[in-house]
């Protein structure tokens, strides 16, 4: 008698079967109803939090965190359009060098 | 049936015996743990030498160092997912599928996205495609001299190369799509999951801008809520084997080591790929382009794993009767999304077989 062998048949029986039972549950209306639910509660919190951390940053006459986001998105905006740039005045550049 | 005093004895006798090789093989386990515990190896990845090529933002072009200056002219790009880390593909010397790739002769190129940041939220999918994609694209182009390039597309990754090679078919010799989600309808509980019934994804990429690491874990933890308990346990078992170990941390460095999603990109990821399948239904636009997947007629190979949960082999191989190419082929092979390229079978099968068929197609 293997112990190890028995107990390696009987995880992987019990595996299945809770595997099985999960994925019946998961598929349920109530899982996806609860999802939902816990989801819609999760992001009003996170509003509200992230509202009263404007509201602070604010009083201390700092930029919110929207605004330095907003800040630093255009910045990546300018570094396209400089790349973009760069590269239709380096053809330019090529054509009209003259040559030696 | 008389009892028999001598047989018995031998049945104890024999029982004692693998209780103690049973008990031998714990205390090897046990020590093994105790040594992982008390000086945890140092796990090194993505180790094949490059050099970054190209730059926006944070999405980075690597070139990979061939190992003796030979190489077939038509070079590779691997386009990695938009979520981890692109050393899932180079996670050790021996365990490197890019590292095999070099070995090869082949010019490998990848396309690491970084770490989107907060400023990255408003960077849509369009431009991932057709602004970041296409620049490597031209300039692995140009650096090679190969009018046309190998495009590799592992995972979303993959569903981003089809679309690239839809749009632009003239700069793509061959498609080689790993693990790679077409037909989302067919894409199993996590398409369920993301239905738009009870999936937000508006509220949610309001509320997050980028889609956070953790977020997306879980979702992948719903498709195997064992997972975790199983993995552990294989852990246990396989502690003694030479080399598990190791490969065990690297992929669990892996895994761990997730990014966020984009916010923007990931809207129209679950949006138009997900909830509406239009790349599917051929009513997909990428920058005001219609996409159209019968425009592909580049050479063609799909790999999708039996055992992938994340894109099941249904949704990925189904390419094969959308695209107009002649050379087309796409195979299940036995395997998760990851076992699939990096297991153990894939280093003696799956591996040589893909090699050879880049290579045929690259000279």
């Amino acid at each position: 008698m293997n112990l190890t062998a028995l107990f390696d048949e009987y995880f992987s029986w019990w595996q299945s079967a809770a595997a099985q039972y999960l994925r019946l549950f998961q598929n349920t209306p109530f899982f996806f109803q609860g999802m939902k639910q816990t989801l819609g509660r999760y992001l009003e919190a996170k509003k509200a939090a992230d509202r009263i951390l404007d509201e602070t940053w604010r009083n201390l006459r700092l930029p919110s965190m929207e605004e330095v986001i907003r800040i630093h998105e255009r910045l990546n905006h300018l570094e396209s359009l400089l790349a973009h740039r760069k590269e239709s005045d380096e053809r330019d550049v090529r054509r009209e060098f003259p040559s030696i | 049936m008389p009892f028999d005093p001598w047989r018995g004895m031998a049945n104890i006798l024999h029982w004692q015996r693998e209780l103690m090789e049973d008990y031998s093989q714990h205390l090897v386990r046990a020590g093994k743990f105790w040594n992982w515990a008390v000086s945890p190896p140092e796990i090194r990845v993505g180790l094949t030498p490059k050099d970054i090529v190209y730059q926006e933002h944070k999405p980075r072009l690597y070139r990979y160092h061939s190992r003796d200056g030979t190489v077939q002219p038509t070079p590779i790009l691997i386009v990695y997912a938009l979520i981890n880390r692109l050393y899932i593909l180079d996670l050790y010397p021996g365990r490197s599928f890019i590292e095999f790739l070099r070995n090869e002769g082949l010019q490998v190129y990848a396309v690491d996205w970084g770490v989107a940041g907060d400023e990255d939220r408003g960077i849509s999918l369009d431009y991932y495609v057709e602004g970041y994609l296409d620049r490597m694209v031209d300039t692995v182009r140009n650096i090679t001299g190969s009018p046309r390039i190998t495009l590799f597309g592992y995972c979303i990754g993959g569903t981003l190369a089809a679309v690239y090679a839809a749009l632009h078919p003239e700069k793509i010799r061959n498609l080689v799509l790993l693990t790679t989600p077409i037909d989302f309808e067919a894409g199993g509980y996590l398409r369920t999951v993301v239905d738009k019934d009870h999936f937000p994804v508006d509220r949610i990429v309001n509320a997050f801008g980028n889609i956070p690491p953790w977020f997306m874990q879980t979702g992948f933890k719903l498709l195997n809520p064992l997972g975790d308990l199983v993995k552990s346990y294989n852990l246990y078992k396989h502690i003694p084997e030479e080399g598990f170990l190791k490969y065990y941390l690297a992929i669990e460095k892996w895994v761990n080591d997730s990014i966020p999603f984009p916010g923007e990109a990931y809207r129209k990821f679950i949006k138009d790929f997900y909830q509406e399948n239009k790349l599917y239904r051929g009513l997909l636009e990428i920058s005001g382009r219609r996409v159209k997947l019968r425009d592909i007629s580049a050479n063609h190979l799909t790999v999708a794993g039996r055992e992938d949960t994340i894109a099941p082999a249904a949704s990925a191989v189904c390419i094969r009767d959308l695209i107009s190419s002649e050379d087309n082929t796409a195979v299940t092979l036995p395997g998760g999304h990851i076992g699939v390229i990096v297991g153990g079978r894939a280093l003696k099968t799956t591996w040589p077989w893909m090699g050879d068929w880049l290579l045929e197609r690259s000279a």
